[in-house]
Formats: C-alpha cells, sequence, structure tokens
C-alpha cells in the first residue's frame, strides 16, 4: 500500500497494518523494535486491513516489512502457477 | 509247197523299207515327243517338289518368326508388368510413408496438447486451492489466532538488528 512520506518537520511514521486492532502491549513492542532496528524515533500508527488476512504489514518510510499471510499466499501462488 | 523266193525277198525288201521308214519318220518323231513329255513331267515333278520344300521351308521360317514375335511380346509384357509392380510398390511406399509422417505429426499435436491442457489444469487446480486457502484463512482465523500469528511476527521481528 502506497504511503507518502511523513513531513520532516514531524516525527516519523511508521504504519502497521493488521487485519485486527493491536493490543497495546503489541503496538508498544512493535514501535520499540522499529525504533531499535532503524535506530531512530519513529511514530507507529496501527491501521486495520483485511485483506492482508493475517500477520503484518510494516512500511518505515518507503522500507517494507510484509510478514502478512497474503503476501505468502502470493508467494505461493507465484511458485505454483509457474 | 513252194516257197515263192521273190516274193519273199520282196516282202524283206518292203518290211525293210517300211521298217526304216517308220523307224525314221514315226517311231523317233513320236519316242522324241514321249521323251520331251516324260522329260517335261519329270520337270514339273520336280518342280512341283521343289514348291512343297519351299513352302515347308516358308512354313518353318513363319513358324519360328511366329514364335519369336510371341517370345518377344511376352518378354515386353512382362517387362511391363514388373515395371508397372515396381510403379504400385513404390506408390504404396509413398503413402504409407505419408501416412506414416501424418500420423507422428498428429501424435506429436496431440501430446503437446495434452501437455497444455494438463499445465493448464494443473494450473487452475493450483489457483482453486490457492482460492480455496485464501477464503478458509479468512473466514476461519478468529481474534485469539490472529493475535498468536500478530505476537509470533513480533518475535521474529525482534531477531531483525538492521534495516
Amino acid at each position: 500500500m502506497p504511503q507518502k512520506m511523513a513531513d520532516a518537520t514531524d516525527q516519523q511514521q511508521a504504519v502497521v497494518l493488521t487485519p485486527i486492532p493491536l493490543t497495546k502491549n503489541q503496538l508498544s513492542e512493535v514501535s520499540q523494535i522499529i525504533n531499535k532496528i532503524t535506530k531512530s524515533r519513529f511514530n507507529v500508527i496501527n491501521r486495520v486491513d483485511k485483506t492482508i488476512i493475517g500477520g503484518m504489514h510494516i512500511r518505515i518510510g518507503d522500507r517494507i516489512i510484509d510478514a502478512t499471510l497474503r503476501n505468502k499466499i502470493e508467494k505461493l501462488k507465484e511458485k505454483l502457477l509457474s | 509247197m513252194e516257197i515263192n523266193f521273190f516274193q519273199l525277198i520282196f516282202q524283206i525288201i518292203n518290211f525293210a523299207i517300211l521298217f526304216v521308214l517308220l523307224k525314221k519318220y514315226l517311231y523317233k518323231p513320236i519316242l522324241r515327243i514321249l521323251e520331251q513329255r516324260a522329260k517335261k513331267i519329270h520337270e514339273g515333278l520336280e518342280a512341283a517338289e521343289k514348291s512343297i520344300e519351299e513352302r515347308e521351308k516358308l512354313e518353318k521360317e513363319k513358324r519360328k518368326i511366329l514364335i519369336e514375335a510371341e517370345k518377344n511380346a511376352n518378354k515386353i509384357l512382362e517387362g511391363a508388368r514388373i515395371r508397372a509392380r515396381k510403379l504400385e510398390k513404390q506408390r504404396i511406399d509413398q503413402v504409407e510413408k505419408e501416412l506414416e509422417s501424418k500420423i507422428k505429426k498428429a501424435e506429436a499435436l496431440a501430446k503437446t496438447r495434452t501437455q497444455q491442457l494438463e499445465l493448464q489444469l494443473k494450473r487452475q487446480f493450483n489457483q482453486l486451492v490457492i482460492s480455496a486457502v485464501e477464503t478458509l484463512l479468512k473466514d476461519t482465523l478468529d481474534t485469539q489466532e490472529q493475535r498468536a500469528l500478530i505476537d509470533k511476527q513480533i518475535q521474529a521481528l525482534k531477531k531483525i538488528k538492521a534495516f
């Protein structure tokens, strides 16, 4: 899902897509992980997207971590249909 | 009885003169004619025999020529038959080769089609399986399972050192 970059003056934004809303603990854990791996501070926003079926889709700027079931199924589809 | 010698001599002379005259003017010509006739007949017979011989010779020659001609005709016919059979065999062989080639092409085409169909079916089947899995996952994963999955992802993210 294409996302516009966060304004430079504001804290950078990371968007986490999940099929159900994250719990507070989960959101906190994800934020910590993102900050750790980027060595930056990010404002993590959680959005619900049922189309991903399961797992998480994280967008940090122009970088993506796609750990969704949808992605796994797509890869399986590519392999089987090739 | 008295023999009249004068008459006797006269008769003998008469007879002799008659004999000579007959011999000269009758017997010799008649004999000549008879001889000539005999000769002619003989020549005629000879000619007839020769003619018969000649005819027989010609007949033999004719038969020989006929036999030769028949032989040649048979040879020609046999040659024509052999050529015809050869041509027929060549034609049959050619047709058989063409048929074989067509059959092979058809078999290859059928094989290709079958493979294409198999591939198509496989793809369709895989597509159906994937769609079924998608639908199943969408409909069956409850909230608890979703949270468990998210937790698992979070644990995996923790292993990433840098990005």
